[in-house]
């Protein structure tokens, strides 16, 4: 059973989803990044109430400080090389999100996945498709396709914007005004997951749900926040 | 074609409605699977109820009409999936993969061509063409990376390499000077054959997305003209052909530079598309099949990068080669300059930068992107288009894999282990260390004479191989007492490219470069006769055709492919491997239905 963090955080939901500076989202329980055993991805956050609901989306090992942390599946039974976090390539990402979008996706003028950017000068510059595995130098002659611990902090940044996009634009059709939540947290479930909602999920978006009603955000801002939730479940908008 | 990966999904989804093993995985991650890696889409709602309404399991698509309960035919989904050209242009990017590393290191190494529209400080907009860089060099020279400056560093490229010797030797982490914290900004291969990523760890993200910007080339930029690697020569015509001391060249306007290069990053990733997209794409007259990106007689390339290709070839083929007068007439860039007409006749001139005055078919847009069938089979012979030894030799005839010196051993080895699925033996401490297959043990004999090689510093079972390496190499080097004697045994690559030298040039005359190699004489070439996988071809062709035909090779696409979609390579033991390779054979190795069959494998299907 999976079981999702409730703690206190320090930016309100609101904001964490439109504040625009950069998530703290790779701490671990003692607020420390990176090096972090395990992480927590926050989707909603609420500095007035006890509020926050994360998921573990990976457990770090830090082999020694020279090599990367080998992040890896929840399933991660050691004996098998892939272990179910095959990546997706940035360009394969670039098109999912672009179908899913009906458009692509727009940082700040600019599709930061795209390797054909538009805008000089924008912060994100072109680098996302090296940070998700492209190549880059003359020697690489594979992709690397195992998530490296950067990769959590663009997905982060990546989920909020395509899921302020796909709501706003809701190119899918989902009936977001219709005011059954059950039935949309499930249909968008399955739009991001491919998968009917679980009860331990559902669970989560309620709180989700709640936090955002505590906090009278508009329904547009609280299904932003379990979108993100969604696609950064178990990491699930960057891997295959 | 088309039956048999009908065929091949049919047998899937019928594999599909029986009873689930229970360690595979369900319907939902299955179907999910299929659409990302084939589809480049995640599944839709309405698939993912008809997986809910058939309990789990991805509906038989005879299953379909009858239930009433989904109209989704899943086998045509993936059909359609198959036959799009999203799909065939991620096969690009798989074989474009294998082309764009091949670069040298330096200033020419840009594999991102970026167009950007910038508005100046009298508010007219203006359109520059930006490379980055992605690759080591000088950039990073005296500079010793601390917290204070990391920005910078990252500045000049986001993926330096620190070279031996320079910056603490091998590692190439950067240290901060107060947290401790290290930063990765490169990839590199491990002695545990594991690739370390970019900026593997990090403690602030500002430190990556902050300061960044582009490194905006240009001719006046001193660092930027040809002497800066061994392809000097095709430097210099594209540098006469383009912009030039602010001068408007043939090939476009002031940035016209990046916007060729980005078509010649492009060109091998845009015929393999072609070539997969088969009876849909621009090649459907030619019916291809994959191998063809290693022999076709054809080539996908732009009204501008073709033309380029005719202006260099014009340039190598000249004995003395074409003078930078002749480039700057051709090109229409001065027409008062002098230049013999037997050499200035040969190439037409169009000037890129005049839409009206290009010829019918030429495209004069900012991408260029008019790309188009280059059919070398309707080409007169003396056509200059492509030197003869070059016809029919897919992409290894593309500007990305000629524009390097023969000797490149990159470009040996990555040619050698992607294609045949060998690994070459990087010696432990220098995983980009080069000299395992270069001659470089140098002594004097009783005679006086300088020996560039000695038979014991041959690592014969690395590249090469094969068990017999050591008689033809003798052979050889009694036989040739120049550069193909021991390219023929050493370098098998380099052989087959013997007719290139150092500076890109097409040697059909002698050439004897300043200082020739005792013993040796550059200038003859005794012909192009390699030998590649136990196989002797002659030239670039004949290495294509030899991995063309190649069984090694074609066991090797199939377990890439395998590798693509599943995550590691089989055992060349391997069942599966052996009716995958069937599969692809019969198919007439169409690379399309070899992924439909993968994804009827029980290791695609496995629970991961």
């Amino acid at each position: 059973m999976t079981i999702y963090k409730v703690t206190l955080i320090s930016c309100s939901l609101l904001s964490a989803l439109a504040c625009g500076k950069t998530p703290d989202v790779l701490t671990n329980s003692s607020g420390q990044a990176a090096r972090a055993r395990s992480f927590n991805v926050n989707v909603g956050v609420d500095n007035t109430s006890e509020t926050r609901v994360s998921t573990t989306i990976r457990e770090s090992k830090v082999e020694s400080k020279y090599r990367r942390p080998a992040i890896r599946h929840d399933n991660y039974d050691g004996t098998n090389d892939i272990s179910g976090t095959k990546m997706l390539e940035p360009e394969t990402l670039n098109n999912v999100i672009t179908n899913l979008l009906g458009e692509e996706l727009d940082i700040d003028g600019e599709n930061p996945i795209s390797r054909d950017f538009s805008r000089l000068g924008a912060k994100s510059e072109n680098t996302y498709p090296v940070y998700l595995g492209s190549l880059d130098y003359q020697a690489v002659i594979n992709r690397n396709r195992e998530i490296a611990a950067t990769m959590p902090l663009i997905i982060d940044r990546v989920a909020k914007a395509t899921c302020q996009q796909l709501i706003t634009n809701n190119n899918q059709n989902i009936d977001f005004d219709s005011g059954d939540d059950e039935d949309i947290s499930d249909e968008l479930h399955m739009l991001l997951n491919s998968r009917p909602i679980d009860s331990d999920t559902a669970n989560a978006v309620m709180l989700i749900i709640e936090a955002a009603a505590n906090e009278g955000v508009d329904n547009s801002t609280k299904w932003q926040a379990v979108c993100t939730f969604y696609l950064l479940k178990e990491g699930s908008i960057l891997i295959n | 074609m088309f039956l048999l990966r009908s065929l091949s999904i049919l047998l899937l989804l019928v594999s599909f409605a029986e009873a689930a093993n229970a360690s595979e995985a369900d319907g939902y991650t299955l179907w999910r699977r299929m659409t990302l890696d084939i589809c480049q889409r995640l599944p839709t709602i309405q698939e993912v109820k008809c997986i809910q309404a058939n309990n789990g399991r991805i509906p038989d698509s005879r299953l379909v009409s009858p239930s009433k309960t989904c109209l989704i035919n899943f086998n045509s989904v993936i059909e359609s999936c198959l036959e799009s050209e999203s799909f065939a242009e991620s096969i690009g990017r798989w074989v474009n993969d294998f082309v764009l590393p091949s670069q040298m290191p330096g200033y020419n190494s840009y594999n991102n061509i970026i167009l950007n529209e910038v508005t100046l400080t009298n508010g007219s907009t203006q359109k520059y063409w930006y490379g980055r860089h992605s690759s080591w060099g000088d950039c990073l020279d005296g500079i010793t990376p601390t917290q204070s400056n990391l920005s910078d560093y990252l500045d000049k490229a986001y993926a330096p390499y620190f070279a031996n010797g320079k910056n603490g030797g091998e590692d190439i982490g950067v240290e901060s000077d107060n947290s401790g914290e290290f930063v990765y900004v490169c990839k590199k291969t491990g002695d545990d054959g594991r690739i370390y990523s970019l900026a593997d760890e990090v403690t602030n993200y500002e430190n990556f997305n902050g300061t960044t910007t582009d490194y905006q080339c240009t001719q006046s930029d001193s660092r930027f003209p040809c002497g800066c690697g061994p392809n000097m020569r095709w430097c210099m015509v594209r540098s006469n052909l383009t912009n030039n001391n602010g001068t408007v060249g043939a090939m476009g306007n002031d940035n016209s530079w990046f916007r060729l290069k980005k078509q010649t990053l492009e060109e091998a990733g845009q015929f393999t598309k072609q070539v997969v997209l088969n009876e849909n794409g621009i090649l459907a007259s030619k019916n291809p099949t994959f191998t063809d990106i290693f022999n076709a007689d054809y080539a996908v390339r732009t009204s501008r990068l073709q033309h380029f290709y005719e202006i260099m070839q014009a340039d190598l083929r000249d004995p003395d080669h074409l003078s930078d007068d002749c480039h700057r007439l051709i090109s229409g860039i001065d027409k008062s300059v002098s230049c013999p007409t037997t050499v200035s006749g040969t190439v037409d001139f169009v000037d890129y930068t005049d839409e009206a005055a290009a010829p019918a078919g030429v495209v004069v847009d900012e991408n260029g992107g008019d790309w188009q069938v280059i059919d070398f089979s309707q080409q007169a012979p003396e056509d200059n288009s492509v030197p003869l030894a070059y016809q029919s030799a897919g992409i290894l005839a593309s500007w990305q894999l000629l524009n390097r010196q023969p000797t490149e051993l990159n470009i040996a080895n990555r040619i050698f282990s992607f294609w045949t699925c060998e690994e070459i033996s990087w010696r432990s401490n220098d995983p980009y260390n080069r000299s395992d297959y270069r001659l470089e043990r140098v002594e004097e004999n009783e005679d006086g004479f300088v020996t560039l090689y000695s038979l014991d510093d041959i690592q014969f079972n690395t590249l090469y191989r094969t068990a017999a390496a050591l008689e033809p190499f003798e052979e050889g080097t009694d036989n040739y007492t120049n550069c193909s004697g021991c390219h023929v045994t050493v370098n098998p690559l380099a052989a087959f490219r013997n007719r290139w030298d150092q500076l890109g040039r097409y040697r059909e005359v002698d050439y004897k470069p300043v200082g020739s190699i005792n013993g040796m004489d550059p200038g003859t070439v005794s012909g192009d006769q390699g030998i590649f996988l136990g196989e002797t071809g002659v030239g670039l062709a004949g290495l294509g055709n030899i991995l063309a035909e190649s069984p090694v090779v074609h066991r090797c696409i199939v377990n890439r492919s395998f590798e693509r979609l599943v995550g590691y390579r089989l055992p060349s033991s391997s069942d599966t491997l052996q009716d995958l390779t069937e599969t692809f054979l019969s198919s007439n190795k169409d690379i399309r239905s070899l992924y439909g069959a993968i994804l009827t494998t029980d290791e695609y299907k496995r629970a991961r």
